[in-house]
């Protein structure tokens, strides 16, 4: 330990200041020990960071792309109902407007307008024979009620549903 | 910077070298520091506080010290600035006016433990507690810590005409009052 003399004489004798014994070598002492114990302390805490660092970067990647993903699907299928959504409701209005505009117009009056309307739409989309629906029609008239019904669950199991 | 310097920054920045280096260097400066600390703060337990603050600060910094200044008035730097934020922290917490930081100057050093002046060393005393605080630390700094003026400039940041002034004038003031006494 390298004190100067000059330096405590000095501010002794002019200045009446002191210090206790021994006080720079404990001081040395004391720094030191507290840097010792601060590296300790990093090393530590490096040694806990790396793997723990990575662990955890590499969860919340994992969860970010998994909300990510999810986010992704959720708005994708949202999309589709939308549309679906609006094509019906597009669709629905329009069928009814035709049908109310051309029952109002035509003398054949709503029955005719109706099975026009089967006809064209529905039998063409299921691809019916407008014969055998015309037939079926005839059909119901010499048939009773009963058999009516039964001919036309039949005719729609074995044409349209199948 | 000079060579020394340069040799002893190089062990400081090695790992395998570092803690026998920087023991090197506390025995080399912490008498200095102590001291420039203590015209500073006053109290001797201040002193030791805010010199161990200042070695750990050496410490942790040595990485970032560019070779700007010599070392040792880095070090005087880091020694003043822990001083200075010392007594701010205080400041707030026991004075309310500057006056009473020069009143406390006194009753600060009485009540130290290590502080033992006779009538000679309280006459300095209260003719430097009638300064301000900078011209005190600048007197101090040149008169007793034998630093030149242009070290004195990189610590404080002041300029060197601005710290010639300030101590000529804490100079003059010693010797009037003193005079007067006699």
């Amino acid at each position: 330990m390298k004190t100067d003399p000059n330096l405590h004489k000095k501010h002794k004798s002019d200045l009446g200041y002191d210090i206790p014994d021994g006080f720079f070598k404990d001081t040395k002492a004391t720094i030191l020990e507290t840097i010792k114990e601060e590296k300790t302390v990093e090393k530590k805490i490096f040694f806990l960071k790396k793997p723990v660092y990575q662990i955890a970067a590499s969860v919340i990647v994992l969860f970010g792309m998994m909300f990510l993903y999810k986010i992704i699907e959720t708005n994708n299928s949202t999309v589709e109902i939308e549309q679906k959504i609006v094509n019906q409701v597009e669709e629905v209005p329009n069928t009814m407007e035709d049908l109310y505009i051309e029952s109002l117009m035509s003398e054949e009056g709503l029955d005719g307008l109706v099975d026009n309307y089967i006809i064209t739409n529905i039998l063409e989309e299921t691809k019916v024979n407008v014969e055998d629906y015309e037939d079926m029609i005839i059909d119901s008239f010499l048939s009773e009620d009963s058999e009516v019904d039964e001919q036309i669950n039949q005719f729609i199991m074995s044409e349209i549903v199948l | 910077m000079n060579q020394s310097d340069i040799e002893i920054l190089t062990r400081l920045r090695d790992e395998k070298t570092r803690e026998d280096s920087f023991a090197e260097l506390i025995d080399l400066y912490q008498e200095r520091l102590y001291w420039h600390i203590r015209k500073i703060v006053i109290t001797h337990d201040n002193a030791r506080d805010v010199l161990q603050n200042t070695f750990i600060r050496i410490y942790r910094g040595v990485h970032t010290f560019k070779g700007n200044s010599s070392l040792y008035t880095w070090m005087f730097r880091i020694a003043y600035n822990e001083s200075i934020r010392f007594i701010e922290k205080n400041k707030k917490e026991m004075y309310h006016s500057i006056d009473d930081v020069n009143t406390n100057y006194l009753r600060t050093l009485k009540q130290d433990t290590y502080f033992d002046g006779n009538e000679v060393q309280m006459r300095l005393h209260r003719i430097l507690s009638g300064v301000t605080e900078k011209q005190r630390q600048v007197f101090q700094m040149k008169y007793y810590d034998d630093l030149s003026f242009k070290q004195i400039s990189e610590i404080t940041n002041i300029a060197e005409s601005t710290l010639k002034s300030s101590y000529y004038t804490v100079v003059k003031i010693i010797e009037k009052k003193i005079t007067l006494e006699l």
